[in-house]
């Protein structure tokens, strides 16, 4: 019975972590820069931009008296299968590298260099609608703001 | 038994691992500016819009034996007495560098015949000419302005005003 336990554990390992760096088994990633403002080069590609432009607590609303504040934006993406697989799929997403200025949340995990699964049951063909929450320190320096989102997918 | 559940989970992970699979980057830039917001927390008279920064002070009908709410009136001369209180306000900064502001006020139309307009601990007289600083290297957050207001006429006299502040990280 014992050693039973320790395969399931094994098992919902596999099934919980991201794949591998191999890309392009059928499924592709893109982003929809009609349904987030601020995309930019996004259509039909992998690798997109978001420019948030110069912002401030004043702009995002930030209260009079906040330790912090945070960007809000909506990510719309797609999952595309060249196989005509329908789904469903589990996406996972983590950050390239720390970002010590801020923290950035999706649907409102914290992201982390270690992947997160944000979906796990996301439909394939149909625009996917996630929030990016970008909390700015009120006593941050100001300058220039980058932080890389690595999106990963698997049919299952 | 444990035989047959072995297989069986194996056979799963071989499945799973069978998917298509995709990558995607999104790259999020910006600048991040600093700003400064001030609101006006209390005033004398019947005070409303605390908080924001667009508040009212209604004075209402008052003499120098009878001041409004939160002045303290002084005589000053036969026809002349000075009213003396504070305004609240909060000055705070997001994402600025400086540890200090500089506070300016203006009016908003010409003070009225027989007033005077004064703020800051140095009473400094603010017109509607141009701005003045009434407030220098002040720390951010929360401080009571003085505001002095000179009445100086045998007349009555209607007021309808706004000062306004500016707050400027140094």
């Amino acid at each position: 019975m014992s050693a039973l336990t320790g395969l399931l554990l094994a098992g919902s390992m596999l099934l919980a972590s991201p794949p591998g760096p191999v890309n392009g088994h059928g499924l592709t990633i893109t982003f929809d820069s009609q349904g987030s403002p601020g995309m930019v080069g996004s259509e039909a590609t992998s690798d997109a931009m978001l420019d948030l432009g110069s912002v401030s607590g004043t702009s995002e609303g930030a209260g009079p008296r906040t330790r912090a504040w945070t960007i809000r934006r909506s990510i719309v993406l797609r999952l595309r299968s060249d196989t005509g697989v329908r789904g469903p799929a589990r996406i996972w997403v983590s950050l390239a590298s720390d970002t010590p200025r801020v923290r950035v949340r999706l649907d409102g995990r914290v992201l982390s260099t270690a992947p997160q699964l944000i979906s796990p049951n996301a439909p394939v063909g149909r625009p996917l609608s996630h929030n990016l929450e970008i909390e700015v320190s009120s006593n941050a320096a100001p300058g220039p703001l980058e932080t890389i989102l690595n999106w990963s997918a698997e049919t299952l | 038994m444990k035989k047959l559940a072995l297989l069986t989970l194996l056979a799963a992970s071989s499945a799973m691992a069978a998917g298509e699979t995709a990558s995607a980057t999104l790259t999020v830039t910006g600048t991040v500016s600093g700003a400064l917001s001030i609101t006006i927390d209390s005033a004398p008279g019947t005070f409303s819009g605390g908080g924001t920064n667009a508040a009212t002070s209604d004075l209402g009908t008052f003499t120098q034996f009878a001041p409004p709410a939160g002045f303290v009136a002084t005589p000053s001369g036969p026809s002349s007495f000075a009213l003396n209180g504070t305004i609240g306000i909060t000055v705070n900064a997001t994402n600025v560098v400086s540890a200090s502001y500089d506070l300016t006020a203006i009016l908003g139309n010409p003070a009225e015949t027989g007033l005077t307009y004064k703020l800051g601990a140095g009473a400094i007289t603010v017109t509607n000419a141009a701005p003045v600083t009434v407030a220098a290297a002040h720390a951010y957050g929360a401080f009571g302005l003085p505001w002095e207001l000179d009445v100086n006429s045998t007349n009555s006299i209607a007021i309808n005003n706004s000062i306004n502040l500016v707050a400027t990280a140094n």
